[in-house]
């Protein structure tokens, strides 16, 4: 088993005769991913790669491929109503790779989702894999290994960088989802965590987050209080000039102290340990996993 | 990154959203000079503000000649129109630029005003509550996170649930708390925050703040000093809010960069990056600075740029002043391996000298990628991984 996809997820990519989208389209089929729709536009009744049928709706797609998830890779100005559309045609999980779409209309987005019965994976979204089921992304396949760790990460290239270690390490991964980069967005690190504590074939947790935000510290919160897995994180950042990345008021909406060094402190409280360096992630993880030093 | 926008600007927008503000006039060269105070008519006392992105302008100080700071309150008209000219085409140093200072090209002229009292609002994006949210304190005209940090209680939070608006009760409640119920300031405080609602939501802001808003002497509310931030993803439907940027306040290559689409923080130490997405190129600054080693730069190349992005990219990394060694750690999605070698090799001959390079490259068509700038610069470094990032590149800087 794995969270929220596995080998049965009928996907339809949204945008699917953009360049990106058709690139990493069949990247996913190649990979096994059963895509069963394409969604676009204006282009209802054409093929893609003379196989996949492409609809005018994702309501379509729905209703008549049955597909229960969907792969959004549509441009910032019409992003935020390709998962709206999805919410309208109660597609299960919504995955928006999506980078560049505007907070004020991820605002509107979320309080659409409040309602329904979705689950919204991004956007700005590397996506989501489970390795040798399936995927609904862009990340390279071949660094993946099939097995059960669970990763959740505020960053694309950094999940990468996480999956590599482990994979070298000879430690699988059970599902690794990217939630996404943007202050705006779907399921939180809390959210992914939570779910992982509850599925049985995902033994330990990685969170890979970055300076800024609480998304961590609530993450933290919840695995202090019912988490009994092993938990591993890394936060990136931690040496960036103050100022320059996150914005000057965004740190005095809780009123809480902000920085690197409160969030690893907040993390270490909760029994999650902390890689000091980008380098030693999976060790980190290996360490508190009782998985003895990597090879 | 946000654009931000000139104090002269932001008051101009929030006056147009019918939030009250000083009387003032901008001056960007001394032909102007004359007709702007004609305009302005006689005041008492005139506020002479140099126009600069940085912080920090009331204590900071000119490059040539000009005594005083950036923001002098001075008493007679012939004064004030001497400082204008004498800030025009200076240039302004404060805490926030460095040594060589801002260009002031823009001087802005306002009536003084004596607060009787000063008050905070702003909003912003309340990312746990995933909603804008309005901050205010009757304790405004000081540093907003020392209030947060020290007392918190005296900041009043108000959400906004955008799909409803900013309702009326909730700027009653907001007025209530601070002092301002009194119907006379009612008129002005309801206009004060619709404004900064119905800006912030139409032109796509990060930030919209005024600190401080002052309680004028005839009971009036107006806002003095006004920050407004926007979000580079509202750009490409807010022309008026690009054509705001003023490019000289920036950093050159910063500005190069995002030329490209790119994002570039320049940070002043000796190790360029080229690295892709913010989170691995974070990383990579951390663990070069966990090898004592200083980045000379923040750069996140995305996952989509294409050759001629990445192209310039090497390019401003190897025209770094104090450049020792380029590092590549790029771990492509939809990125090739091969297209950033390409660009790697395009670029070097441009550079005026050849500074060690460190490659550690994964992703798509990695295994290309490598083969190519393994053949073509022999001398190149190459890591399996970030672990063997660090003793790489001190190996490449001789250390």
């Amino acid at each position: 088993m794995s969270i929220l996809v596995d080998e049965k997820t009928r996907v339809a990519v949204v945008g699917i005769t953009g360049k990106a989208a058709t690139f990493h389209a069949r990247h996913c089929i190649s990979y096994g991913t059963n895509i069963v729709a394409g969604v676009r536009p204006g282009k209802g009744g054409q093929t893609f790669d003379g196989a996949i049928p492409i609809y005018d709706s994702t309501a379509e797609a729905v209703a008549i491929q049955r597909a229960n998830a969907v792969l959004i890779f549509v441009p910032p100005p019409g992003a935020a109503d390709a998962i709206g559309e999805a919410i309208d045609a109660e597609v299960p999980l919504i995955v928006c790779i999506t980078e560049g779409i505007p907070s004020n209309d991820m605002f509107l987005v979320k309080e659409r989702l409040l309602h329904s019965r979705s689950t919204l994976i991004g956007p700005n979204s590397p996506g989501i894999i489970s390795p040798g089921k399936t995927k609904l992304g862009i990340m390279p396949s071949y660094i993946h290994r099939p097995g059960r760790v669970g990763i959740v990460s505020r960053s694309g290239t950094l999940t990468f960088e996480t999956v590599l270690q482990l994979t070298k390490g000879a430690i699988g991964q059970s599902t690794c989802v990217g939630i996404g980069g943007d202050s705006v967005h779907g399921l939180s690190h809390r959210d992914v965590v939570r779910l992982f504590n509850g599925d049985p074939d995902t033994d330990g947790i990685i969170m890979v987050g970055e300076i800024g935000g609480e998304d961590e510290e609530d993450a933290a919160e919840y695995v202090k209080r019912y988490v009994k897995k092993p938990v591993a994180a890394f936060i990136a950042g931690t040496t960036a000039p103050p100022g320059r990345r996150m914005g000057h008021a965004g740190a005095i909406v809780s009123g809480k102290k902000s920085g690197a060094s409160y969030k690893i402190a907040a993390l270490e409280r909760a029994g999650i340990a902390v890689a000091k360096n980008p380098a030693h992630i999976a060790e980190t993880y290996a360490a508190v996993a009782g998985l003895g030093p990597l090879r | 990154m946000a654009v931000k926008v000139h104090e002269f600007q932001s008051k101009k927008l929030l006056s147009a959203f019918g939030v009250p503000v000083e009387r003032g006039e901008v001056i960007f060269s001394k032909g102007e000079v004359g007709g702007a105070f004609g305009r302005l008519g006689a005041m008492e006392r005139y506020a002479v503000k140099a126009q600069v992105h940085a912080g920090g302008r009331g204590l900071g100080r000119f490059a040539n000649g000009l005594s005083g700071s950036g923001v002098r309150l001075v008493d007679s008209k012939d004064e004030a129109m001497d400082l204008v000219c004498a800030m025009l085409g200076n240039r302004l140093i404060t805490k926030q630029t460095g040594p060589e200072g801002a260009p002031v090209s823009a001087v802005y002229v306002a009536e003084v005003i004596e607060p009787m009292g000063q008050f905070y609002l702003s909003i912003v994006v309340d990312r746990r509550a995933q909603r804008p949210v309005i901050l205010a304190s009757a304790e405004g005209g000081g540093n907003i996170e020392d209030l947060a940090e020290k007392s918190p209680w005296k900041i009043f939070r108000e959400h906004i649930i955008p799909t409803f608006g900013l309702a009326d009760f909730q700027i009653r409640k907001l007025a209530f708390a601070l002092g301002l119920g009194e119907e006379s300031l009612l008129q002005d405080f309801m206009a004060t925050l619709r404004g900064m609602w119905k800006l912030f939501w139409e032109k796509d802001a990060s930030l919209v703040e005024i600190n401080p808003l002052a309680l004028t002497a005839h009971g009036r509310l107006c806002a003095i000093d006004a920050k407004i931030n926007f979000e580079d993803n509202g750009l490409f439907r807010n022309e008026d809010v690009r054509a705001m940027r003023d490019t000289t306040q920036e950093d050159l290559n910063e500005v190069r960069a995002s030329q490209f689409g790119l994002t570039y923080v320049a940070l002043g130490g000796t190790i360029a990056c080229l690295t892709n997405g913010a989170g691995l190129a974070m990383a990579t600054m951390d663990l070069l600075n966990d090898y004592s080693l200083d980045p000379a730069n923040f750069l996140d190349l995305g996952d989509n740029s294409p050759q001629a992005a990445i192209t310039e990219a090497v390019k401003i990394l190897l025209g770094g002043p104090n450049v020792r060694c380029v590092v590549v750690n790029v771990i492509g999605g939809a990125m090739r391996g091969d297209v950033v070698a390409e660009s790697i090799l395009e670029a070097l001959p441009t550079a005026p000298f050849h500074p060690p390079l460190v490659i550690r490259m994964e992703g798509a068509n990695a295994e290309e990628g490598r083969k190519i700038l393994r053949d073509r610069i022999p001398s190149a470094f190459f890591a399996d991984g970030m672990s063997s990032l660090g003793d790489k590149v001190r190996m490449a800087v001789g250390r």
